[in-house]
């Protein structure tokens, strides 16, 4: 039995908000570094977007990564394969910078393709893009894989990563929406059973988002209204899963992403807001997802996505 | 949206009932709060706690309420008064029909 947190917040109307510009962009952040990468690539060229080509059999994977890199002007999608062979082809006639290269595909697939790959683009770097462990990559990474980027990433993450690969500053500026991360969550390598904190300054939303995760078989660990609480309990429970609105009192969930990822980078955040005009920051700054209020179906069919599972 | 919320809890149509129970309770101090606000001209407030109770009422579905707080929204954040006053008038009449309506739904369960 998990006992639920009780976290109460200050009252509503102290102090007057005002509400923040939509459409600004997040600031400007340096990739960091991050394990498994590679150093820059001393011809690495900052004038012109570096160009890509994804390969993955799953379409809702491959429409993810190229909304993903469409909101980056770093980066150019290329093209798109969904198998290795048409992979080599691709890249033959691209000679693309970099290749996202999914493991796991009928056909061809990612290890079978990676010498043909590297054989017909030989200044690409290919980046193995798969749910498997890493450990299981390095047989790709020996054989002239440059990196590692494990799925399930938030858009984020993902771009801040491939950044740090290629060796270029993010800088996040389009406005062209990304659609929620299509994590298969038969892919992912479950850390723990899925815990949930709730925040919301709707008493009734906060109800009911707690009887979606029941309905999910999620626990609710916490349920608080302000955006400082919700970072002591995150600081301290570490939980699996957020639901997050974004208008807080104080200050907005949106402020409240990147350092949720700071403290706890395997914690998924679903933001849950009726704020549309904020999805595409709230996603670039790191939620896994954004589900327009009032449609709580649409949320449980995000929890049950994206809420890590424990191994069978 | 009713439908949706007859699924959730132990029994079918008791979080239903619950979530309208509380709309009874929890949102006419709410209401009472943006047109005090208005009155004052805080606008601030009055975006934000129209904008939550935007959420409120979509959740039980009263789609009209939430549509007129969303105009009050819109008009407080950008601080015209007249027509934020205008707006809360027209939500004031929209809350009064939909908390009628929950009255309804709750005797006719």
């Amino acid at each position: 039995m998990i006992q639920q947190l009780s976290v109460e917040a200050a009252p509503l109307l102290d102090a007057p908000l005002s509400k923040g510009s939509p459409r600004q962009n997040p600031p400007d952040v340096e990739a960091g570094p991050w394990s498994g990468a590679q150093s820059p690539a001393p011809d690495v060229d900052l004038e012109r977007p570096t160009r890509v080509l994804i390969v993955d059999d799953a379409p809702s994977t491959r429409r993810f990564l190229r909304g993903v890199l469409d909101y980056c002007p770093q980066f150019d999608v290329a093209g798109e394969a969904d198998n290795g062979a048409s992979a080599i082809v691709m890249a033959d006639a691209l000679q693309p910078d970099i290749v996202l290269l999914d493991v796991s595909m009928p056909v061809f697939d990612g290890s079978s393709a990676l010498g043909g790959l590297l054989g017909v683009a030989p200044k690409a770097r290919v980046i193995v893009l798969s749910g498997m462990d890493k450990s299981k990559a390095e047989a790709l990474l020996a054989a002239g894989a440059t990196a590692f980027v494990p799925k399930g990433l938030a858009p984020f993450e993902l771009l801040e990563r491939l950044c740090g690969i290629v060796g270029r500053p993010l800088s996040v500026e389009r406005t062209a929406p990304i659609e929620s991360s299509p994590v298969d969550t038969a892919e992912l390598i479950p850390q723990a059973a899925p815990r949930a904190v709730i925040c919301d300054d709707d008493g009734m939303a906060r109800r009911l988002v707690a009887q979606v995760l029941a309905k999910c078989d999620v626990p609710v660990i916490a349920e608080t209204d302000v955006v400082p609480n919700l970072l002591a309990v995150i600081e301290l429970a570490r939980p699996e899963l957020v639901l997050l609105d974004l208008w807080l009192e104080g200050t907005t969930g949106t402020h409240a992403l990147p350092t949720i990822r700071r403290i706890s980078p395997g914690t998924v955040v679903i933001v849950y807001s009726s704020h549309e005009d904020w999805m595409n920051k709230a996603l670039a700054s790191g939620a896994a997802a954004f589900v327009a209020k009032p449609h709580c179906d649409e949320l449980e069919a995000a929890v049950h996505r994206l809420a890590p599972r424990p191994s069978p | 949206m009713l439908g949706l919320l007859r699924d959730y809890g132990r029994e079918p149509g008791e979080f239903l009932h619950e979530m309208l129970r509380a709309f009874l309770i929890e949102t006419p101090p709410l209401m009472a709060n943006i047109e005090r606000l208005v009155e004052d001209t805080a606008f601030g407030p009055v975006a934000r706690l129209a904008h939550r109770l935007k959420g409120t009422s979509g959740h039980i579905g009263a789609l009209r309420f939430a549509a007129a707080l969303g105009e009050v929204e819109n008009l407080a954040a950008t601080a015209v008064g007249q027509a934020t006053a205008s707006a809360t008038a027209t939500a004031r009449i929209e809350f009064d029909l939909a908390v009628a309506a929950v009255q309804s739904l709750l005797a006719g369960a």
